[in-house]
């Protein structure tokens, strides 16, 4: 006859009790929940600091683009979107020299890039 | 070879390959080895397994490390002015000059606005690449 036919509890540290055999379900106590829940809120709120943190310069420079004057004032005070519409010719070559740098220099890294990994990756590990 | 955009190419690879290289490694290293002495046991000579059967399993993790590259590039400021010579007016240094020397800041978030736009762009169509890629191999297996 074994412990669980017969009925046989056991008293737990935390004062509850359980049957002889049986695994007791753990209840993390009070003080353990709020740590769970102080730990949880701390790693969230640093994220969200992270991502700000990341973020904040470029809503600042998006903002900064439609200010008037040509100054550095976030918010503007006077809204424009007259820095887009005078974007000269000369910048269209620059965008595209700069997209050309980019688009060479990811192709040629990935290109020296993939024998190199491969030789790193196949000898030493 | 200085002053000029070739110089500026050479250095910005030199300045990037180092992360491409640390990028792939563990891409390279996800490969089972098996597939390769499966592929070399079966007949294939070196170059057919490292091109139809090692390459094949690695293209999403070169073309994400071939993104970090060119979101790295596309905003390179040092190199292009130390190697350019002030010949390769490339954004940064126009956004630079806007912001230093003709003190017109709207101009220059314009510029970096549109750069961030168009490298997000191309991020967002690479990466929208890799996964019908692996969407598509996910249907076929």
């Amino acid at each position: 006859m074994t412990a669980t036919e017969t009925g046989a509890r056991r008293t737990l540290p935390g004062g509850s009790t359980a049957l002889v055999g049986e695994v007791p379900e753990l209840r993390p106590g009070r003080a353990q929940w709020i740590l769970d829940r102080l730990s949880h809120s701390v790693v969230w709120i640093a994220g969200l600091l992270s991502v700000i943190f990341l973020l904040a310069p470029m809503v600042i420079i998006v903002i900064a683009s439609f200010n008037r004057a040509p100054a550095l004032d976030v918010p503007p005070r006077q809204w424009t979107l007259s820095a887009y519409a005078n974007i000269s010719p000369a910048l269209y070559e620059a965008f595209v020299l700069s997209l050309q740098l980019a688009a060479m220099a990811a192709a040629l890294s990935v290109a020296l890039a993939v024998p190199a990994s491969f030789w790193v990756a196949r000898t030493r590990g | 070879m200085s002053n000029n955009f070739t110089a500026v190419v050479i250095g910005t690879v030199h300045a990037v390959l180092p992360i491409a290289v640390i990028g792939l490694m563990p891409v390279m290293q996800r490969v089972p080895a098996s597939h390769v002495m499966a592929a070399r046991s079966l007949g294939a000579s070196e170059w057919t397994t490292f091109f139809r059967i090692f390459l094949p399993q690695t293209v999403n993790g070169c073309v994400a490390v071939g993104m970090l590259a060119f979101a790295t590039t596309a905003g390179a400021f040092t190199t292009p002015v130390l190697l350019g010579g002030g010949r390769v007016g490339v954004l940064s240094i126009l956004m630079y000059s806007d912001a230093t020397t003709a003190l017109n800041y709207p101009r220059a978030a314009v510029l970096a606005v549109i750069l961030f736009v168009i490298v997000l762009l191309t991020v967002a169509v690479s990466l929208g690449y890799a996964r019908l890629r692996v969407g598509r191999r996910e249907r076929s297996s």
